[in-house]
């Protein structure tokens, strides 16, 4: 599970860069929905993975004192 | 001034301040230009007015789960206190309404922004609490489940709560009436799931309000910064004396009058868009 919770805090950065970066084009399928569209700067949609990759931070914290205990 | 008034009662009455801000001015043939800086700018200062009021009226709560969440983030071990617990439920309720707003928002309010969908759904949102209210006392009555405090329910049922609150991105469909009747559901009882549905309602409109604060500095928005203003503080009052009234009224009674409240205004705004009386 901390392995996960590791994977999801990378992944999520990287959406976070992403919809900062919003390198594609507006027509791809849910490129707007997820915030990546280069239509307009997405600052919802990489604060939103941002506080996602926090919680999984969290349960990465959560889940190393499981593992102790 | 009677938008201000509008979104501070009909944000946290179970009856769709979404919908009503689209049939009122529909109704009364108001031409409001909703995409305006200006009026982008209005409303964001009436939404950070409603929150504000939530969190002061549930100020002790708050910080009594602010500190209980750090408390417990700190020592990376959950324990069974009523705060953390209760906190943690708002986190796990807040992820997927936040998902929501933040991924469908847009498309959704394009797809049905406009009088007649919002008639609707105030329609639906009706039979919603309808049907919640039935289901309830059928789970009290034959399955013996009686109500429990919230600290009690699942992390399953908070995001189920959290999920029925995403129904309010549809105009028409209530924030607080889904999460309340997704909290009977859950066998909250009428006070319990009101209170949990205002701390859920708090952090989301907050940080929608926040995040559009931006607007506020474009352009245009300046011309009305004393309007909105007067209209924030106003609509930050209405909506305390709105929570303090709806938390006593849900102590001894049930959701069935705003669900005829929204039925027959969803029906006559129905009615006159889809005959055209009003176009």
């Amino acid at each position: 599970m901390k392995a996960l919770a590791g994977i999801l805090v990378v992944v999520f950065v990287i959406l976070a860069a992403l919809a900062i970066a919003h390198p594609l084009d507006s027509h791809i399928p849910l490129s707007k929905a997820l915030g990546f569209a280069n239509d307009k700067p997405h600052t919802k949609h990489a604060i939103a993975y941002f506080v996602l990759a926090l919680l999984s931070l969290v349960w990465i914290r959560f889940q190393s004192n499981a593992a102790k205990t | 001034m009677f938008l201000a008034v509008l979104q501070g009662v009909s944000e946290l009455f179970p009856i769709s301040s979404l919908g009503h801000t689209i049939l009122i001015p529909a109704l009364l043939r108001w031409t409001v230009d909703r995409s305006g800086e200006s009026f982008l700018a209005f409303v964001v200062v009436l939404h950070l007015g409603t929150a504000l009021a939530l969190v002061l009226f549930y100020r002790r709560e708050w910080v009594a789960i602010v500190r209980a969440l750090a408390a417990s983030v700190i020592r990376g071990k959950l324990s069974n206190d009523r705060d953390e617990k209760i906190g943690w439920l708002l986190v796990v309720g807040t992820i997927p309404v936040g998902l929501l707003g933040v991924f469908f928002q847009s498309a959704v309010r394009g797809l049905f922004g406009s009088p007649l969908p919002a008639a609707a759904f105030l329609m639906l949102n009706a039979f919603i609490m309808f049907f919640g209210e039935w289901l309830r006392k059928r789970q009290f009555a034959d399955q013996h489940r009686p109500s429990k405090p919230i600290e009690t329910i699942s992390y399953a049922d908070g995001v189920k709560v959290g999920l029925a609150q995403g129904l309010a991105l549809l105009p028409g469909i209530s924030r607080s009436g889904s999460s309340i009747v997704a909290g009977l559901l859950v066998d909250l009882d009428h006070e319990a799931a009101a209170n949990y549905s205002f701390l859920l309602a708090t952090p989301v409109i907050l940080a929608a309000s926040v995040l559009e604060i931006p607007k506020l500095f474009e352009a245009d928005a300046h011309v009305v910064a004393v309007q909105a203003v007067a209209g924030g503080i106003l609509a930050g009052v209405t909506a305390y004396a709105s929570v303090a009234f709806l938390t006593r009224y849900f102590q001894h009674n049930d959701l069935r009058p705003f669900g005829w409240y929204c039925l027959l205004a969803g029906a006559a705004s129905f009615i006159l868009f889809a005959t055209k009386v009003i176009t």
